[in-house]
């Protein structure tokens, strides 16, 4: 390896090698599952195109996308005696060549194996360019919002380039799938060219950018270019730049009367005020999204702001609580807070409560200014939902709500366990997950091509409502046996639960919900699941503290 | 004096890595603890372990006669921690730092924590993200020491720092000892540091305890030792208690355990004497214990 071009391609394999063949070997599989089924038939080649056409890409960013740093993803490199030019040039033709040949290995290998009429060239070109055009925006500089605002002018860009590429000359209007040839997607000799040029022009733009970061007059926005601790990245993520806002709005002092507020504040001050912070942006949008869809009424973007709106809170309190905490030992918690002098069951109750707190909070601001703008959407909308609130007594509203958010912590903290044994299983649980997951999905095919009998389902069923209490039973021995709960919390947990399972019942009888009309297998399961809060509160400490003292 | 650590029979294994084998370790109230070892010797495991972060394979760990992992807040309550990472939240400022971490100590004295903050010339009102590595340590060693623990523990507390911050850490130690008698333990490369500030020295290596001792008694142990022989040598004769050996013909210079007499004695009967003779440093020590080459595991 005496070449730096074939020291940086090795480099670059050794980086992204299992994504490439992870998707590479996805895209054939998925080929060649759906052209098994679908035959000779032009609309099922279609589907795989599609497939395979978005699976190259993602493949590609999913091979750099744990990678910490801002900017150009390797800037260890910088220090080698090797030209910008080439430090820049040998990884973006590494990365087009690979999103191309995600595309292209699995669509000669269809089209050899099974005959389907996949074209080659001219998209393993246009995947190759705009690989190499993403690169350059992602690469020129470390700043966030300018990397951001050449990513959306890339996008941008890509509708009127596509038209004047007019790549596609395959059937036109008519039903969806259409029908594909070999030669569905042309590119004449300027087209081409046009593309070399502009994957040159994307190489010239980050090579200046990246001479910037070189001789350092592009810092990242923290001023780091190494991740500071173990783990932590040294890019902002967007949580920590609504922390860094909300530093400045609301800054309150951490009270220091006892460990629990004490944590409790830094938990909200760290997790929950930046997803809140998300919630209130997300909430001004809102009157503008109802108006818009009040004069077009095509859901497109209201369809597209609840999602959002859903999505952003949980998925970012979820990452910042608990898969993204500064981590060590494999661990999410660092010795900073695995030394602080606080009982486990204590530690994570605070964060599971705060996590779900956060993330409410967020949903709530974003439905009172949905609510609130209601009338722009439509002059009836909001009439018509107190009308539907107010025929419910408040009781049945209140202990609905109440149930609700329960039920929501339980998610939360079933979610934080499950961070928490895989931090302490890591590969062997995401394996027996994806075997669950696989036989779940098994499961449910058999069950809807009605390939399974009714006395198998009723075993599953069974099967699920036996575990959910021999689960709890074993993680209440084991939380004792490690004392990580005493049985005076024991008994409050246990006491919380029955005060929930009877509100569970009493909202239950109010909208006339009973067990009696259901199979007794499905009647016993819902009474097992009901038990899952309880399980949640007393398998969360135990799995803190397996993970606390690994 | 009654012993603040007490492990005994610590094994921890890591997958199919042993990193600690039988170890048995105890700290006395009132002494500082110096921990030696090449990196991966198991310094930092035995000190996790201290804190209740790893859980035992096998053996016994009582810190202030309680297990740190079955009990840690009655044991993280009495104990201060420098980490070798210095991990804190970017996101805080010194002043709220100390706020934050006042609140889990009921002995925390904020007169101590600023004295100290003055000393260093930390800004309580600068981001933990905007340190440089020698302000976070000063932080650091803040957190650890102002509410007065019983034992302070400290792994590599001078790695990367300059001998400004380093000078800050040791009069800590020294501070935090005189304060009543409390404990110290820590682990170092600096064996020059170590040997100046370490009334009893636990040398690590490959997960075991290579040596254990008052410092004093460790050093007037050791010796090195210049022989001269009448004949050349190609190699040094195979001599009891000689650690290792370096030099080479008629000259030979070695480090040795045990009282010189009994080196003379032997080096006479291989047709050698005595030159000259002294005690041997810690670093010496080390060396010839756990460096490539030596006759440690013979002797």
């Amino acid at each position: 390896m005496r070449a730096p071009v074939v020291a940086m391609l090795w480099e670059w394999w050794r980086i992204t090698y299992r994504q490439v063949l992870f998707f590479g070997v996805l895209a054939l599989a998925g080929g060649w599952s759906v052209l098994a089924r679908t035959g000779s038939d032009p609309r099922g080649a279609f589907v795989v195109f599609m497939l395979i056409v978005s699976l190259a890409p993602a493949g590609a960013m999913a091979a750099w996308s744990r990678n910490p740093f801002a900017g150009y993803p390797l800037p260890l490199a910088f220090v080698r005696p090797v030209s910008t030019r080439l430090l820049v040039g040998v990884p973006m033709a590494y990365m087009a060549f690979i999103c191309a040949a995600i595309y292209a290995v699995p669509a000669i290998v269809l089209r050899i194996g099974l005959g389907a009429p996949l074209p080659v060239a001219p998209v393993a070109a246009l995947l190759a360019v705009a690989m190499a055009l993403f690169c350059a925006s992602n690469w020129f500089t470390r700043g966030k919002a300018k990397r951001l605002l050449a990513t959306v002018a890339l996008l941008i860009a890509a509708g009127p380039a596509w038209r004047w590429l007019n790549p596609w000359h395959g059937a036109a209007g008519g039903p969806f799938p259409p029908p594909l040839a070999t030669d569905s997607v042309q590119l004449g000799v300027e087209r081409y060219a046009v593309l070399v040029l502009a994957a040159v022009g994307a190489w010239a733009a980050a090579v200046t950018g990246v001479a910037a970061q070189r001789r350092g007059d592009d810092m990242a926005d923290n001023g780091r270019l190494t991740p500071a601790t173990p783990g932590r990245a040294a890019q902002k993520g967007m949580v920590e730049q609504f922390r860094v806002v909300m530093d400045v709005v609301a800054r309150v002092p951490c009270p220091t009367s006892s460990p629990l507020a004490a944590e409790i504040w830094i938990e909200v001050r760290a997790r929950a005020l930046p997803v809140i912070a998300m919630g209130v942006v997300l909430a001004l949008l809102a009157p503008g999204v109802l108006a818009v869809e009040g004069s077009t009424g095509d859901r497109i973007l209201l369809v597209t702001f609840a999602a959002l709106s859903l999505s952003i809170p949980f998925l970012s309190g979820i990452s910042t609580s608990f898969w993204n905490r500064a981590s060590s030992m494999r661990a999410p918690m660092s010795p900073f807070e695995a030394t602080r002098p606080m009982g486990t069951a204590r530690l994570v109750a605070v964060q599971v409560g705060v996590a779900a707190a956060g993330i409410i909070g967020a949903w709530a601001v974003i439905a009172i200014a949905a609510v609130l703008s209601l009338p722009l959407y439509h002059d009836g909308a909001a009439a018509s939902l107190w009308h539907a609130l107010a025929a419910r007594p408040a009781a049945q509203v209140a202990g609905a709500a109440v149930l609700g958010v329960a039920a929501f912590t339980t998610v939360i903290a079933l979610l934080a366990t499950v961070r928490a044994v895989g931090a302490i299983y890591g590969l062997r649980l995401w394996l027996g997950a994806v075997a669950v997951v696989a036989y779940t999905i098994a499961l449910a095919f058999a069950v809807a091509t009605q390939h399974l009998s009714e006395a198998a389902i009723g075993v599953h069923l069974w099967a699920l409502a036996v575990a959910i209490p021999v689960g709890t039973g074993y993680a209440v021995v084991r939380v004792l046996a490690a004392r990580v709960l005493r049985a005076g919390q024991l008994l409050a947990i246990a006491a919380a639960w029955l005060a929930l399972a009877g509100l569970a019942a009493f909202v239950m009888g109010g909208i006339g919900a009973a067990l009696e009309p259901l199979a007794p297998a499905v009647a016993v399961l819902t009474l097992s699941a009901a038990l899952l809060p309880l399980s949640a509160a007393v398998a969360a400490p135990w799995a803190y503290s397996r993970m606390r003292h690994i | 004096m009654t012993n603040v650590v007490e492990v005994q029979g610590l094994s921890r294994r890591f997958g199919g890595t042993l990193a600690l084998d039988g170890v048995d370790f105890c700290a006395t109230q009132g002494l500082v603890h110096g921990l030696v070892g090449v990196n991966g010797a198991g310094k930092t495991t035995l000190i996790k372990h201290l804190l209740g972060l790893l859980r035992p394979t096998s053996g016994t760990v009582r810190v202030l006669g309680l297990d740190p992992v079955r009990d840690p807040v009655n044991v993280l309550r009495r104990v201060g921690y420098l980490s070798e990472h210095r991990e804190m939240p970017e996101w805080m400022r010194v002043a709220e730092l100390l706020r934050y971490t006042q609140a889990y100590y009921p002995s925390w004295d904020m007169g101590y924590a600023r004295e100290l903050l003055d000393t260093f010339g930390l800004d309580p009102t600068k981001r933990v993200g905007g340190l440089s590595q020698g302000m976070r340590a000063q932080t650091g060693l803040v957190l650890a020491v102002a509410h007065r623990p019983d034992v302070l523990i400290l792994d590599e507390p001078s790695s990367g720092l300059d001998a400004v911050v380093r000078q800050d850490i040791l009069d800590a130690i020294v501070r935090t000892v005189a304060d009543d008698g409390r404990t110290v333990i820590f682990s170092s490369h600096l064996l020059d540091e170590v040997e100046r500030m370490s009334d009893r020295v636990t040398m690590i290596h490959r997960g075991k305890i290579a040596l254990d001792g008052m410092r004093d008694e460790v050093c007037g142990a050791h010796h090195v030792t210049q022989l001269r022989f009448a004949e050349r040598l190609d190699r040094l004769p195979q001599i009891d208690g000689v650690l290792a050996a370096s030099g080479g013909a008629r000259s030979w210079s070695v480090v040795h355990a045990g009282p010189v007499e009994r080196l003379r004695d032997a080096a006479a009967r291989a047709g050698g004497d005595v030159s000259e003779s002294r005690n041997a440093t810690l670093e010496e020590i080390f060396v010839a214990r756990v460096g490539r080459g030596t006759r440690a595991e013979a002797a």
